[in-house]
């Protein structure tokens, strides 16, 4: 983020030098501000998409009516805003028999978590001004992967926070629920992001971008690590799932049997807290599917050129834009497909999730990691050194 | 109770109990349950009811015989047909009163439309209950189209107050039939879609299959009727062993299933929405002219004495005991009510079931609660 946060000040203001806590406060803001509009738009599309599928319209009456008249899906585009702010608005109820510090802690730690974990992701590359490609992120960290697992597992945290603190059966059950499922999907999403790990040879979500745009034995078409690594990726996507507390894997929160698990006790913002990392949550989980299954910001055979030069004007960071708009097209391709799950499916049992995880999830991202060392090791024997 | 936790002497395990109810999200109404709870594991259960009780046997005293048929309604608010039925019939087997023949055809098309309303939103609350959001959808834009029917027949589209003694209250619209069997032509293979939703999902396949199986004999001895007992192995049905109405002429097949647990229970429902079909197709071929009501006084005096009737409601076996001292009122009126029956038997299926289960396993009885209360 900062080589091109500099260049692009410098380049606004001729040569302007910024301090160097200038990008950190900037990309704190652009995240939350994602975060925040990403989460309304989500929920908005949500509710379409589940009103798609149950032959409903979803919200059709906030918004400009003209566009409502239009089509389904151009109606009640001002129903999150007007959710926000009514959220916003509410009474914020700490109940009397509450541990109010754990109360008040958990949705503050579970924003965090979501916060913190939009770090390592890339989300496009610019050669603009710079001597070489790089990869536009918070940071690009090089344990990128490791930690973007790491920060999603303080989510439980908060949710095993909220329903110890909530001094409600329900919610206890719900968050222990949480606590117990985190074993039986954690461990196999970990050996499934193994294996585009073996077979990048890094931990840096931008390696693993670029190792997939370079291709595999040589063949561009080869390189998303969804060929080598399909397994791995379902596993992931299935583990992910349950990760964000989506239906199926809704346990922590199932309504009809909880009534809303770990948030029974919560109202208004605090609430809202809980709702917002959940999308973001999400969001988050497609972003890493997109970039370390789908290849990210890249299309196979396509380098967007730095610039791009329309004639009356000159578009400086054009592969910038390109990328983003190919990674956020994947990653909502993968949200719509959760949605499409959340939406037909019943919720599973807590034991049966364990049963599925221990005994089918594992085998398989162990399976999956075996096909992709020896995929890894042809690569390096017969093609030179890992694929990037 | 407290007992030592077995890996470790020096840590207890504790029992808590949980109030499941009477507000909760799917004790459908205000079926309360107190659960003693081992972690998930149910290790009671002692299903509390009465939340609704709204006294309808008594009400049913101070009334006179034609008045009482709108109290019934609210007996089921969701077949307000059968319940009509079940009265009626009694008053008119003490009376001896038999209805002309059209209008017992009549009886039997809103009895059976009103088993597709009924199942279709049971189909919709259980899939709510296993965590499946949109069958609950699916079952109610259908439901509506039976709605609708009935809206057009007696101007209401839940509680009907359609049936009176010695007929219906008004005869079916003109093109009632054509409509009836263009909805059945719409919608029979929409079940299909139903089953598509959850039969072939292994998630809702896990949840329901050996999930609260109940033996034939544990369901004869708590009274189960119905489609719970026909899905434990047992093909009892009041429509089939003492033919009530116009049932003789009609055929129609008994879907029975021996598995006896919540699939089973499940499937025996969705067969059930095929035969209904089928009756009502025959019902509108045999529906014969003639009138639909033979007028009774309005002050109708019944004959000292008493009767008990019944007959198969979409949840399960409905009795009316009626008991009249000569007057223009009951002397006494008794509902045997399948649902009540039904609630017994939770205690003895959830125990060592896990929560999730204790949904799945109330929501395929079909438990309706004003029924149960009455």
């Amino acid at each position: 983020m900062e080589p091109i946060f500099e260049q692009f000040v410098r380049d606004l203001t001729g040569g302007f030098q910024i301090p160097f806590w200038a990008p950190m406060l900037v990309s704190l803001g652009l995240v939350l501000a994602f975060i925040a509009l990403n989460a309304m738009f989500m929920i908005w599309l949500e509710r379409k998409i589940c009103g798609r599928i149950q032959r409903r319209l979803g919200p059709m009456l906030t918004g400009p009516k003209a566009w409502a008249r239009f089509s389904m899906w151009t109606g009640g585009w001002f129903q999150t805003p007007c959710d926000s702010v009514k959220l916003l608005l509410k009474e914020d109820i700490v109940p009397a028999q509450v541990d109010r510090f754990g109360f008040m802690l958990a949705p503050v730690l579970i924003f965090m978590a979501a916060l913190a974990v939009y770090v390592p992701l890339p989300i496009s590359s610019t050669a603009h001004g710079q001597p070489s490609p790089i990869v536009v992120a918070v940071a690009d960290l090089d344990i990128g992967l490791l930690y973007v697992v790491a920060i999603t597992t303080l989510t439980i945290l908060a949710i095993l926070t909220a329903g110890w603190a909530s001094n409600n059966k329900y919610s206890l059950l719900g968050g222990m629920r949480a606590g117990v499922q985190i074993l039986s999907y954690e461990i196999p999403m970990l050996f499934a992001l193994m294996g585009p790990m073996v077979l990048a040879g890094s931990l840096s979500l931008g390696d693993l971008v670029l190792v997939q745009h370079a291709g595999l034995f040589g063949v561009p078409f080869l390189g998303w690590f969804l060929v080598p690594s399909f397994l791995g990726a379902v596993v992931y996507l299935i583990c992910a799932v349950a990760e964000t507390n989506r239906p199926p894997f809704d346990m922590p929160e199932a309504e009809q049997e909880l009534v809303a698990g770990f948030s029974t006790e919560y109202t208004a913002m605090r609430f809202a807290m809980f709702y917002l990392a959940e999308f973001s949550n999400t969001f988050v989980v497609c972003m890493i599917f997109t970039a370390v299954f789908l290849g990210g910001w890249t299309l196979p055979g396509f380098v967007p050129p730095g610039s791009l030069n329309l004639g009356f004007f000159h578009l400086p960071y054009f592969d910038l834009l390109a990328g983003m708009a190919i990674f956020f097209a994947k990653a909502y391709a993968v949200v719509l497909l959760l949605m499409w799950i959340r939406w037909t499916f019943p919720r599973l049992r807590p034991d049966h999730l364990m049963t599925f995880g221990w005994k089918f999830l594992l085998p398989l991202s162990f399976l999956n990691l075996l096909i992709c060392t020896v995929l890894a090791a042809v690569q390096q024997i017969y093609f030179g050194g890992n694929p990037g | 109770m407290m007992r030592q936790f077995p890996a470790n002497p020096d840590l207890t395990v504790e029992e808590f109990e949980l109030n499941m109810g009477p507000q909760h999200p799917s004790t459908h109404g205000v079926l309360r349950l107190v659960l003693t709870m081992d972690g998930e594991r149910v290790v009671r259960c002692k299903p509390v009811v009465g939340y609704l009780h709204r006294s309808i046997e008594k009400m049913a005293e101070n009334r006179t015989y034609t008045q009482v048929i709108p109290v019934t309604d609210r007996l089921d608010y969701c077949t307000s047909m059968t319940s009509n039925y079940v009265y009626v019939m009694a008053v008119e087997d003490l009376a001896d009163i038999t209805a002309p023949p059209r209008a017992q055809y009549i009886r039997v098309i809103m009895s059976e439309l009103n088993r597709i309303a009924s199942h279709l939103l049971w189909y919709g609350t259980f899939a709510l209950e296993v965590g499946a959001t949109t069958p609950f959808i699916y079952g109610f834009r259908d439901r509506e189209k039976v709605l609708d029917l009935f809206e057009s027949t007696c101007g209401a589209r839940l509680l009907y107050n359609y049936l009176r003694i010695g007929g219906v209250s008004r005869d079916l619209p003109e093109d009632f039939c054509e409509r009836m069997l263009a909805f059945l032509d719409e919608w029979e293979p929409l079940i299909r879609e139903y089953e598509a939703l959850l039969d072939e999902n292994p998630i809702f396949y896990n949840r329901t299959k050996k999930v609260g199986i109940l033996s034939p004999e544990a369901a004869l001895t708590y009274g189960v009727s119905g489609p719970n007992l026909r899905a434990s192995g047992m093909a009892r049905d009041v429509r089939r062993e003492e033919p009530y109405a116009v049932y003789p002429d009609l055929e129609f097949d008994i879907p029975v299933r021996t598995e006896g647990d919540v699939f089973a229970r499940y499937r025996v429902r969705m067969e059930e929405l095929r035969q209904s079909a089928r009756i009502l197709r025959q019902c509108a071929e045999k529906l014969p002219k003639g009138p639909f009501l033979e007028p009774q006084p309005l002050r109708l005096v019944l004959p000292e004495g008493e009767t008990y009737v019944h007959l198969e409601s979409p949840r399960g076996d409905i009795g009316c005991h009626l008991v009249s001292k000569g007057t223009d009122k009951p002397y006494r009126c008794k509902f045997r009510t399948p649902s009540f029956c039904h609630i017994e038997v939770f205690e003895h299926l959830v125990r060592d079931c896990l929560i999730p289960d204790i949904m799945a396993i109330c929501a395929s009885f079909d438990v309706v609660l004003p029924e149960t209360d009455r």
